[in-house]
């Protein structure tokens, strides 16, 4: 019923509008290789180019295309995006239902490892592992998903007691049901709704920060990144004085706040804002 | 145990203990060395107010809780072909709105015992059956439909419908009326009474409430305070009861049930 309900959710227009704007962004991911005929990290036309036919948003200070690393940029931010919170919904939800059916002292080892894990500022240790591993993609992701964990297990931890001493799976434990079968027959369909908006949620929390490590320098420099694109950018002298940052900085910019605001709709969407 | 014994509640007690890490603990007395017996066939009630530990008791009998002393111990029962296994004991709870999954259709509800007792190869025919018994007619209707679409009374009636669907010997009805509307509550007694007469199966039935007691129950049981106070035909209860907060139940009551009897 939760299932059809959340897709009903989401015809409303924002959750349309949402949805398309995921769409766009994937379809950009997929197809980058076909709208446009240079690699990323083909650095062998002219420096800083205005658009023209050839180069649709010109080219950087080393000669790169621009429009080519947006294209290529979408496929990092929905890979960390994916990965971080596929990771952070596999991990968090076996450890919240763990948690919560179980109970006892396993329930209160874990609950205050997860605490702790909360406590820890997330941002400086996102940082400082950012700096000190290698800067690859894949660390990124790992970090991110170590960070982000807690919060989903606690939140599908505390749905798994509630559901627990529920008439229901009472019912089932009655008719010989077994552990098992109550946590897949009866415990996980009913955490769809919070997993799917926890997914929302770490999907915008992995952009926000890949782009904000990128720019920061501590991105995987072979991966093309909007994050990284806005730091050449602005880190190039001249960059306010022409109007390059109009084709230069302002699309990477608008891709990020873009990408975001389409996961933002889909997530009001689900919880049934108007 | 005597032959007709289908129960056995001996001198249990049933402990709830909070351990806190830094407040010490504090303990629960719900069961107070109780010791009763359901007999096969008939319809025990069980009364008291809330916190004297029916449904702690109801739990016990399911195998949801463990007793902190004492033991509970099953009659074999025969079946057909005259091998004896322990009974089969189901259970319809208080609250319909809590009880029943708002993720599965009425047919997946009613079809779960089954489905857990055995397997894929459950026989479609019998969840039709359950649910025709209860009443839920037109069953095709209502197989397909989820829970919140429902009444509370016809939510109650699948409760009731999934507890009949594996053919148990006993089913522990845990106030299945007191949220219930007076009128709907009457059907789902005569229901009760009909499960009883037509199938034998023996109920222990829990309430806080004498009238509908009296009206279905062949023998009482009154609990105060985790203790049995008085056991009886319900004649007796009824007509010369001994403990006084019996005696003020019926005070309650009376005017409406009781003058019938």
């Amino acid at each position: 019923m939760h299932e059809k309900k959340l897709l009903q959710r989401l015809q409303d227009p924002k959750g349309l509008i949402g949805l398309l704007i995921l769409f766009f962004f994937i379809m950009m991911a997929f197809l980058a290789p076909m709208l446009t005929p240079y690699s990323p990290s083909d650095a062998s036309s002219q420096p800083l180019l205005v658009p023209d036919g050839e180069h649709p948003l010109g080219t950087d200070d080393v000669g790169r295309d621009i429009f080519t690393n947006l294209l290529y940029g979408s496929r990092t931010s929905l890979i960390v995006a994916f990965s971080v919170s596929f990771g952070v919904l596999v991990i968090g939800t076996l450890a919240g239902v763990f948690s919560g059916y179980v109970g006892g002292n396993p329930d209160r080892i874990m609950m205050r490892s997860v605490d702790i894990f909360l406590m820890v500022p997330d941002l400086p240790l996102i940082l400082i592992l950012a700096a000190y591993l290698r800067p690859s993609i894949w660390n990124i992701v790992f970090i991110l998903t170590i960070m982000g964990w807690p919060v989903g297990a606690r939140i599908t931890r505390a749905q798994t007691r509630t559901l627990r001493v529920s008439g229901h799976v009472d019912f089932a434990r009655v008719s010989g049901a077994k552990d098992w079968y109550v946590i897949r027959k009866h415990i996980v369909p009913d955490l769809y709704p919070i997993m799917i908006t926890s997914f929302v949620m770490q999907s915008i929390r992995a952009i926000l920060s890949e782009s904000g490590l990128a720019f920061l320098g501590l991105g995987d420099p072979s991966y093309p990144s909007w994050g990284t694109m806005i730091k050449y950018a602005i880190g190039y002298p001249l960059v306010f004085f022409t109007d390059a940052w109009m084709w230069w900085l302002l699309p990477a910019g608008i891709c990020i706040t873009l990408l975001v605001l389409g996961f933002v709709f889909v997530g009001q969407a689900l919880e049934g804002d108007k | 145990m005597n032959g007709k014994e289908l129960v056995r509640i001996t001198d249990v007690t049933k402990v709830f203990k909070k351990t806190g890490f830094f407040r010490g603990s504090s303990s629960v007395l719900a069961l107070d060395n109780i010791s009763l017996s359901v007999k096969k066939g008939e319809i025990l009630g069980i009364i008291g107010e809330s916190g004297s530990g029916k449904t702690t008791l109801a739990k016990l009998i399911l195998g949801l809780l463990k007793p902190t002393s004492g033991s509970i111990s099953f009659a074999d029962v025969r079946n057909h072909e005259h091998e004896s296994r322990k009974p089969a004991v189901q259970v319809i709870f208080q609250d319909p709105y809590d009880s029943l999954s708002h993720m599965m259709t009425i047919g997946e509800i009613v079809a779960e015992p089954c489905f857990i007792k055995y397997g894929r190869s459950y026989v479609p025919e019998k969840v039709r059956q359950a649910l025709e018994s209860v009443g839920l007619i037109p069953v095709d209707e209502y197989l397909h439909k989820y829970p919140h679409t429902l009444s509370g009374g016809q939510r109650q009636r699948v409760a009731i419908a999934r507890a009949i669907v594996t053919q148990p010997d006993m089913i522990i009805a845990d106030e299945p009326i007191s949220m219930l509307d007076c009128s709907i509550g009457v059907d789902i007694l005569n229901l009760i009474l009909e499960m009883n007469e037509k199938s034998g199966i023996t109920f222990l039935f829990i309430t806080h409430d004498i009238a509908a007691a009296t009206y279905i129950c062949n023998n009482i049981a009154v609990m105060k305070a985790g203790k049995i106070v008085e056991y009886g035909p319900k004649k007796q209860i009824i007509s010369q009861c001994s403990h006084e907060y019996t005696d003020s139940l019926l005070a309650s009551a009376r005017g409406e049930v009781i003058k019938n009897y």
